[in-house]
């Protein structure tokens, strides 16, 4: 891959394409959940492909293609939900009492539609990076440029929202 | 949980058109670097046409209308390049301008044509090339600003004496000012539609409408036998 990589950063279309491509249905998803219908989810996705073409130049390690074209999708998601005015805040205060341990392991029977619904954009990307991504903690802080004790409290935050949710709880914001 | 997620993420259908959107994206981004590319000529190129259109076919110019023209170049011929160069780069796509072979060969085109003329610029040429018309257009010559003629075969014997002559530009500060000491004299042809003009010295040309000015290459230019035709002419009171 790095070598790929590498040949796309020299302007070879045919490589970032092959690249891209590898990832293309994944950053669909990822965007799916952010804006909520597929003609959106499209736009992400060439807007990430422009991006991410314009800029591989400036791809300092070739082995974090996958961490770095990640970030460029969720950037052009919260971009066009800014754009719509559809980015929700959270709550002040929230982030108070976080456990140390965060238990990630509850069979919880969450659905799209309950990551779509209960989740803003910052609870999303974290959700869909640990879980759909199989990211790391650290991982997860690199790509979003947050604290790693950032990333874990947002993350409590959204399962706790997730598991309110399932028990008929609303937690909505 | 994070294998139900997983799973119902990839529950999401995929549409059809999702590699064609990827290609968009790319595409895109290529289409804007030739946008930039094509931009960047037809900006400088566009001001030179629209500033020679300006100073060669407006009589009426002055500080005002200068500021006119320059405003209006402003709000509509740059927005105008800007569209034609959109279209141009996505023309340029569809004949796979990206490539960079293609691409290499277009930018070599392009670095080409201004070489060749400017090449053709300073070549030699028949002095005739520069003040040429076409007779069927001719209304009036006026040499010197004294001597008159609405006929066409002392226009055309004027030319054919100048043709023997051969020039070269020269550069705009080699023209020296001071003409003092030279024999010359100015021409004005006067054409239905439009004027030519020069100032003809022994061994060097002023073009007016071009701004150009040449050195003659097997002169001096004989000043003695225009001022001797005139004369003729003027004796015979033909002129």
């Amino acid at each position: 891959m790095q070598e790929l990589v590498k040949k796309a950063q020299k302007g070879n279309v045919e490589a970032f394409l092959t690249l891209f491509q590898m990832y293309e249905e994944d950053i669909y998803r990822m965007a799916f959940i952010y804006v909520k219908n597929q003609s959106d989810a499209l736009d992400v996705v060439q807007e990430t492909a422009y991006r991410s073409f314009k800029t591989i130049k400036k791809l300092k390690e070739p082995k974090y293609f996958k961490t770095w074209l990640i970030r460029i999708a969720i950037n052009c998601s919260l971009d066009l939900l800014k754009k719509q005015c559809k980015i929700t805040h959270l709550h002040p205060g929230f982030e108070e009492n976080i456990p140390e341990e965060i238990i990630e392991d509850i069979d919880l029977e969450v659905a799209v539609q309950d990551l779509i619904e209960y989740l803003n954009a910052e609870e999303k990307s974290v959700v869909i990076l640990r879980f759909f991504e199989e990211f790391t903690f650290k991982e997860i802080s690199e790509t979003l440029e947050i604290p790693l004790g950032t990333a874990k409290t947002i993350l409590y935050r959204a399962l706790a929202k997730l598991r309110n949710n399932l028990r008929g709880g609303d937690v909505r914001e | 949980m994070s294998n139900k997620i997983k799973q119902e993420m990839t529950k999401i259908e995929i549409p059809k058109e999702l590699s064609s959107r990827s290609l968009m994206g790319v595409n895109q981004a290529k289409g804007k670097f030739l946008f930039f590319i094509f931009l960047f000529i037809l900006i400088p190129f566009s001001f030179y046409v629209y500033a020679n259109i300006y100073d060669n076919y407006i009589s009426w110019n002055n500080g005002y209308s200068t500021i006119l023209a320059i405003l209006i170049y402003l709000i509509v011929f740059i927005p105008l390049m800007a569209y034609v160069s959109e279209k141009l780069a996505k023309f340029s796509l569809k004949l796979g301008l990206d490539k960079r072979k293609n691409f290499i060969i277009f930018i070599a085109i392009l670095i080409t044509i201004p070489i060749i003329v400017t090449i053709n610029d300073y070549r030699e040429k028949d002095l005739d090339d520069v003040i040429s018309f076409n007779s069927k257009d001719f209304e009036q010559l006026i040499l010197g600003n004294a001597w008159t003629t609405d006929k066409k075969e002392h226009a055309d014997e004027l030319i054919d004496f100048l043709s023997q002559y051969r020039i070269k530009k020269m550069k705009d500060d080699e023209w020296n000012g001071d003409v003092s000491k030279e024999k010359g004299f100015s021409i004005d042809i006067y054409l239905k539609d439009k004027s030519l003009g020069a100032s003809i010295y022994e061994n060097r040309v002023w073009v007016y409408r071009s701004g150009k000015a040449y050195h003659v290459v097997n002169g001096p230019i004989d000043i003695d036998w225009i001022e001797k035709k005139v004369q003729e002419e003027f004796d015979e009171l033909q002129w």
